[in-house]
């Protein structure tokens, strides 16, 4: 799709040693279900050796360990992991922002320990039991003092409840319609019927939609991510390696993280720029750092936790104006077929919920080729785009 | 911030209310103690005059540690909305459905206060619809701001 732009590519100024340094070439995932009968624990080692065999090497290779900062090494510590996996000697570990743009963002870490010869094979991992714990997502917020004390007392808590309110401000600042929010809901969900291990895969209709319960007015249930046990990994070393290794390389050809002047304590009730995220930063730069445009991007993996927060972000990385997401959505041209397929795993509201990380192993799937129904034909760049709120990272792969 | 965190749940005897903020926590005691007296206070920078929700020690626009809690003018406009279906807190089902309005104020930019809007009629409340704050006892000796619409 994109082979006019490969000459282009080169001469621009701002791809620097990092771009195409390293390349994923290992992707495992656990099976998703809302309770899984396993420890969240067993899901994640078990993604983790999966990835590597997937990759052709040997677990004694694996010499770093990338995850987020907050959530994994809480859910799964690296050295337990390490244990587990009988690692022998780990001289890279690092963390890295906050779920979504922390798994999305971290070849950023992997390509400057790989790209120094510091680590030769750094892996990824992430995973959640957020399907069957108590409290599951919205105990990540519960904890902070500011929520506990400033929010909940009005019922203000959960995430859903955070972004009925933003939907209602997108809709009087630009308009936005009930189909139009339906519509990216019902593309999602047509990817995932395409995909075997998705746990949604019944297609929708615009008549489901309309009669999915209201959570909180406008947000209904199918405006919302899943709930998800499972556990996911990608295996990083340099191109140059990967080459002769099992998979086509898929290169990190553009890495990009920001954080905005808003912690998560304030977040989301006091940002400033209400109705948008730092995707308006990162999704430039690491397009800028790959040398393509967003015209040369064949499809979008974008972390949608809500339908919403899915049109800010196309929105931010610079594929509709501001307020004209929904038209990404329209006709079905980010459903199979389309133009600009968005979320081809069917994403968090439809795959599963891993917080960003199976959309980085699907935009791995799609740029080895070879995913059936699904493939996006002639894949060969991949924007991946994750957030967290008050932080992103955007992901550019190259086939 | 400095101080230990707030307790969470405090199911507080003699209130229906089903969830109370923790009066004693330092970082933003003298908001409940305002709210006490019928006030509306929040920090705002000694050396610039910018407003700061929620507290924090060091104003990100002229960086010095000077913030002062300033009474603001109780009126305010909706910002955003919704109404709460399905409570994710524990113990809210009887105030269900439940108005949630984001309010903001003239006098006081930067500031979002999320809180309740009062005695709405269904569909009553709009975007830029003007509120002013009041200070109902919800259980003895604490009084949660909310918005009534004017
Ligand atoms: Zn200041």
């Amino acid at each position: 799709m994109s082979t006019s732009s490969t000459t282009s590519k080169n001469s621009t100024m701002s791809r620097n040693s990092l771009t195409d340094a390293i390349s994923i070439v290992g992707v495992g995932e656990s099976t998703y279900r809302r309770r899984s009968s396993e420890p969240v624990t067993g899901l994640i080692t078990g993604a983790v050796k999966a990835a590597v065999e997937d990759a052709g090497l040997s677990l004694d290779e694996v010499d770093g360990i990338v995850t987020d900062s907050t959530i994994g090494p809480v859910i799964m510590p690296a050295d337990e992991l390490a244990a587990n996996l009988g690692l022998p000697d780990r001289v890279f570990h690092a963390q890295m922002s906050t779920g979504g743009s922390g798994v999305v963002g971290a070849p950023m870490l992997a390509a400057q320990a790989i790209a120094s010869g510091m680590a030769e094979t750094v892996v990824c991992y992430f995973g959640v039991d957020w399907g069957s714990s108590a409290g599951g997502p919205y105990q990540f917020h519960g904890t902070d003092p500011y929520k506990a004390t400033l929010e909940m007392p009005f019922g203000f808590y959960g995430q859903p409840i955070y972004f009925a309110p933003v939907v209602r401000r997108y809709a009087h600042q630009y308009g936005l319609t009930e189909e139009q929010l339906a519509n990216v809901a019902i593309s999602t969900r047509a990817w995932a019927a395409l995909h075997p291990g998705a746990m949604k895969r019944t297609p929708l209709t615009l008549e489901d939609y309309r009669s999915s319960p209201v959570l909180a007015d406008p947000l209904r249930v199918l405006d919302c991510c899943l709930l998800t046990d499972g556990g996911a990994a990608y295996v990083m070393t340099s191109t140059e390696r990967a080459k002769d290794l099992r998979h086509k390389p898929v290169k990190v050809s553009g890495v990009s993280f920001s954080s905005s002047r808003v912690s998560s304590h304030s977040y989301l009730s006091q940002h400033e720029d209400y109705l948008s995220t730092q995707a308006q930063v990162t999704g430039p730069r690491a397009m800028e750092m790959a040398g393509v445009t967003p015209e040369d991007v064949d499809f979008l993996e974008i972390y949608d936790c809500f339908t919403i927060s899915c049109l800010l972000q196309a929105e931010d990385l610079g594929f509709a104006p501001k307020g004209a997401g929904a038209s990404l959505f329209a006709d079905g041209n980010a459903a199979p077929g389309g133009r600009l397929p968005i979320n081809t795993h069917g994403g968090l509201l439809s795959h599963a919920y891993v917080l960003g990380i199976a959309h980085v192993v699907e935009a791995v799937r799609q740029l080895r080729g070879g995913c059936g129904e699904r493939q996006v034909p002639d894949a060969e760049v991949g924007l991946v785009s994750g957030y967290s709120g008050w932080e992103h990272s955007s992901l550019v792969l190259t086939a | 911030m400095s101080g230990a965190a707030p307790s969470g749940a405090t199911q507080h005897p003699g209130s229906d209310h089903p969830w109370l903020p923790d009066l004693n926590w330092a970082p933003v005691a003298p908001f409940w103690a305002a709210a006490r007296e019928q006030r509306l206070v929040f920090p705002r920078c000694g050396r610039c005059g910018r407003f700061q929700w929620y507290p924090q020690d060091m104003c990100p626009d002229c960086r010095v540690m000077a913030f002062e809690w300033a009474e603001v003018s109780p009126s305010g406009y909706v910002f955003s909305h919704t109404t709460l279906r399905r409570s994710f807190v524990p113990h809210f089902d009887n105030l269900l459905p439940l108005e949630i309005g984001l309010i903001k104020f003239v006098h006081a930019p930067g500031v979002t206060l999320v809180t309740n809007v009062l005695d709405t009629p269904a569909g009553g409340v709009h975007i830029d619809a003007e509120v002013t704050i009041v200070f109902p006892e919800v259980a003895p000796g604490v009084n949660l701001p909310m918005a009534r619409l004017c």
